[in-house]
């Protein structure tokens, strides 16, 4: 996160490049959280560069040596709450499963470490994810997907590590149940 | 592999997605911003400080100290003094001074004194008062008339730097819940009309004190809780 930080820095000193590496960073992890919240590509897509906008808006607000992360998180999340408002309900439309890549690509468009998980698993995952409470959700989401640590998702989120260690292990548990429900039903 | 192996592995797999390049509107904001001066949060507690102390120093030469503080045991009122200064400054550095190496405020801590300082102060104020043979005791004909005048003369005199520990949060990086952050503010300020009411109401009593001058730290903290995810400007730092 050194890295982060320090591109933060030389960015908001007027740095193009910087901001293209941090772009490059930290976008790709931010649209897989903004796919779970949002469950459609294409919005989560229009979220990430909003979320990119509202950060070059508010730099200033940037406290030099801090890792910026946690905070574009909490921007993407505000951006996508902000959005679901916009169009009138929680959540912004049911993902379709031929938007979802077969395999992964990283930022550069070459291809990343295969993924032996099918389009189809993945978008049951998002599909189970979907029915989580919105605080379990959240939760799960940054730590079990973001691998954000209890603390980082508690400041992301707002609030006490407490409530979000309870809200992750009940979410798990919870898509744990969903998922083995739609296994038996097969 | 057990079960929770491959759920971990799927959730894992969700990380990994392409990604689009930053768009043609945001790189020409970028290349049109140029350099910023990022915030420095101390200066901001600072400012609050600063004013804070202004207004106590004016209203204090303005009014004179309480009538009855030649009849107090001096190291008592300056410790309550210091008590008073303490419960100010410690919830507003925590609501506007993020965590070394975070740019986001801390609102579980902010949340622990929002509810913390009122409970300290209000036990303060009732088993740590000392009247002096000079101290006014309320009778109950005037007490509620001493305690709405308290609570309303201190939340007044602490308006201004209340505004302005307002417009420093608005101003910093903000969490998704800014709710605790609002009442540690408040209750900061609400500690501030405490610290003025220890210098210069004479009157005292466990009931007077307690609700009278520490309910400012409580009632500060709600309208802080209230105000500040209300009023939330469109352009603040996180929901610009």
């Amino acid at each position: 996160m050194v890295r982060h930080a320090e591109l933060m820095v030389d960015y908001c000193a007027g740095n193009e490049a910087a901001f293209r590496e941090l772009y490059a960073l930290a976008a790709p992890r931010l649209l897989a959280y903004l796919i779970c919240l949002a469950r459609d590509r294409s919005t989560a897509e229009e979220i990430l560069q909003q979320t990119f906008i509202k950060l070059h808006q508010s730099r200033a607000a940037y406290v030099r040596g801090a890792d910026p992360m946690p905070w574009l998180y909490t921007i993407a999340h505000r951006t996508f709450l902000d959005e679901a408002r916009r169009r009138k309900r929680s959540r912004v439309e049911p993902a379709r499963t031929d938007e979802l890549p077969e395999i992964a690509v990283s930022f550069d468009g070459g291809a990343a470490n295969e993924d032996p998980y099918s389009a189809e698993q993945i978008a049951e995952v998002l599909a189970a994810l979907d029915r989580l409470p919105d605080n379990q959700r959240d939760a799960l989401v940054l730590t079990k997907i973001q691998g954000k640590s209890i603390a980082e998702a508690a400041t992301i989120l707002g609030t006490t590590p407490g409530a979000i260690k309870l809200r992750a292990h009940r979410g798990y548990v919870t898509l744990r149940e969903l998922l083995r429900s739609t296994e038996d039903e097969r | 592999m057990s079960h929770d192996d491959d759920l971990d592995e799927k959730l894992a797999a969700l990380a990994e997605l392409p990604v689009p390049p930053p768009s043609a509107a945001l790189l020409g904001m970028v290349r049109a911003g140029g350099a910023v001066t990022t915030r420095s949060p101390w200066h901001a507690v600072a400012a609050v400080v600063a004013v804070a102390i202004t207004i106590v120093v004016v209203h204090t030469w303005v009014t004179s100290v309480r009538e009855d503080l030649a009849s107090l045991p001096p190291t008592w009122f300056y410790a309550v003094l210091a008590a008073w200064l303490l419960a100010f400054l410690a919830p507003l550095a925590v609501a506007l001074v993020p965590r070394r190496g975070s740019v986001l405020a801390d609102s579980g801590r902010a949340a622990l004194l929002a509810l913390v300082i009122p409970a300290a102060v209000t036990a303060m104020s009732i088993w740590l008062r000392v009247d002096g043979p000079q101290t006014v005791i309320p009778t109950p004909d005037n007490a509620l008339r001493y305690i709405a005048s308290c609570i309303l003369g201190g939340l007044e005199m602490a308006a201004i730097p209340l505004i302005i520990s307002i417009v420093a949060l608005y101003r910093a990086a903000l969490p998704s819940h800014t709710r605790w952050l609002g009442a540690a503010v408040g209750a900061a300020n609400g500690s501030l009309a405490g610290l003025m009411l220890h210098v210069h109401c004479p009157i005292g009593g466990p009931v007077h004190v307690a609700v009278g001058h520490a309910g400012a730290s409580i009632v500060g903290a709600i309208v802080g809780a209230i105000v500040v995810p209300t009023v939330r400007p469109r352009r603040s730092a996180t929901s610009t």
